[in-house]
């Protein structure tokens, strides 16, 4: 009974609340439970693992520099969203020398990924397809598809309302198609 | 239902979203309409995949880079955090320094102060010895030695009553005029006894030497001793007085008065 009580898990806000008040070792717990997501997200969004290794650890860091401005009635992950979101335009703005086009993201370190796996040529193709789609589209479905956020959280986000954000990912979903079917036929 | 409504429910439909009216009646539509069922057994399939997209490991890297950052900024903090308390120890630490500097200094001055007093007591002691020797020398009848007991005497400024009496005699009686110039100069030094100044006046209504009288007049009249009036203007009503020690007396009368 009394493990039960030690085991139960702090919520985010909690954890982040408390990296507020400066005990900034409860950053390491939302580190671990959140870095894959925010490494994924940024491998999605840019195609290179090296920088999304860079921008993932970049975030953390703003984390903690941004600690006083979280805002605990509100909820952990939109608030953590929005800083990866802020680092990534950062990231694109302060790399003027080697501009990167996001509605047209070269996927071949994450396909060279998949294919070291052994995962079928039709695959490829999803992915090629992903990367081709424009930036906002390729964006909510990393986060509705990939991350798994809800709908309310990404309405969060975006500052908008769930009835949006589903209008939103429908529209993704058919350029996606379009895309993926036309592609298919070439074949 | 059009096919622009049922379109607006796919996702729903494919999140199984959908209550149970809404189901049935895109079910109905798509049965009869076969656009719509293509695109949505196409978006059904493509959001199987999509949801299947695997996700790529974190890097060991990641996490050590992590915690290494986040040491940096714990120190950050607690150099912050502490900052303004090391402030006050660092201020604790140096009044405490200045503190023993300032003692240590007021007992090295203390101790040069009684080393000084000791030199001063012992510089009388010679200078009342060279008096004394000088006062001897007197004795002697070359002008020469004479005078160098005069500068002999040194610069003691307290004077003793016999030495002071043997310039004072030396000054009236002496047949040499350096020497009585000597004696002059040595007794000018003790111008702050009173008898020294009357002994000073007394000597310029004797004295006939123009050197002595000029010398003797400028010191008076530096000294603003107004005691010597009556003698300055004695000098100037006596027809003997020389022309240039006159003119000196006059001056110093003017000055005096």
């Amino acid at each position: 009974m009394l493990n039960l009580f030690a085991v139960k898990e702090l919520s985010d806000e909690i954890l982040m609340y408390k990296v507020k008040l400066d005990n900034l070792d409860c950053m390491t717990q939302l580190f671990n439970k959140y870095n894959n997501q925010i490494l994924n997200y940024f491998f999605y969004l840019t195609g290179k693992m090296e920088d999304s290794k860079d921008l993932t650890q970049e975030v953390f860091l703003r984390l903690i520099k941004y600690r006083k401005s979280f805002n605990q009635q509100k909820s952990f992950k939109p608030w953590l969203y929005q800083i990866a979101k802020n680092t990534l335009i950062n990231y694109s703005n302060s790399n003027q020398h080697n501009v990167i086009d996001f509605d047209n993201i070269n996927y071949q370190e994450i396909i060279q990924l998949e294919n070291d796996n052994n995962n079928s040529k039709k695959d490829n193709l999803l992915y090629e397809s992903i990367s081709k789609l424009p930036f906002e589209y390729k964006e909510i479905i990393v986060l509705s598809k990939f991350q798994g956020l809800k709908y309310k959280q990404i309405a969060e986000l975006f500052s908008t309302t769930e009835a949006a954000i589903k209008n939103k990912i429908l529209r993704a979903m058919y350029k996606l198609r379009e895309i993926y079917f036309k592609t298919e036929k070439n074949i | 239902m059009n096919c622009a409504d049922i379109k607006a429910m796919f996702i729903d439909y494919i999140d199984n979203n959908l209550d149970n009216t809404s189901k049935l009646e895109l079910e109905k539509h798509i049965k009869k309409c076969k656009e719509c069922s293509g695109k949505l057994s196409q978006i059904k399939l493509l959001n199987e995949k999509v949801l299947k997209v695997r996700k790529v490991g974190t890097p060991a890297s990641l996490f050590e880079n992590f915690m290494f950052n986040l040491e940096n900024e714990k120190n950050k903090l607690n150099n912050r955090m502490f900052g303004s308390f090391n402030m006050s120890w660092l201020k604790i630490a140096a009044s405490i320094l200045i503190f023993i500097i300032g003692s240590l200094f007021g007992v090295l001055l203390t101790k040069s102060y009684l080393v000084n007093t000791k030199v001063k007591d012992l510089e009388n002691e010679i200078g009342k010895l060279k008096q004394v020797v000088a006062v001897t020398m007197f004795g002697e009848h070359t002008t020469s030695e004479k005078i160098k007991a005069l500068n002999y005497s040194g610069e003691n400024r307290q004077a003793n009553q016999n030495f002071v009496k043997a310039l004072a005699y030396a000054l009236h009686n002496d047949d040499n005029v350096n020497v009585r110039l000597a004696a002059a100069k040595a007794l000018f030094r003790y111008k702050d006894v009173e008898e020294v100044n009357e002994l000073l006046i007394q000597s310029l209504n004797e004295q006939n030497e123009p050197m002595v009288q000029i010398v003797l007049i400028k010191f008076l009249v530096d000294n603003k001793e107004k005691e010597a009036v009556e003698s300055l203007k004695y000098l100037i009503d006596n027809d003997e007085t020389n022309i240039v020690v006159k003119q000196y007396a006059e001056k110093g009368l003017q000055i005096l008065l």
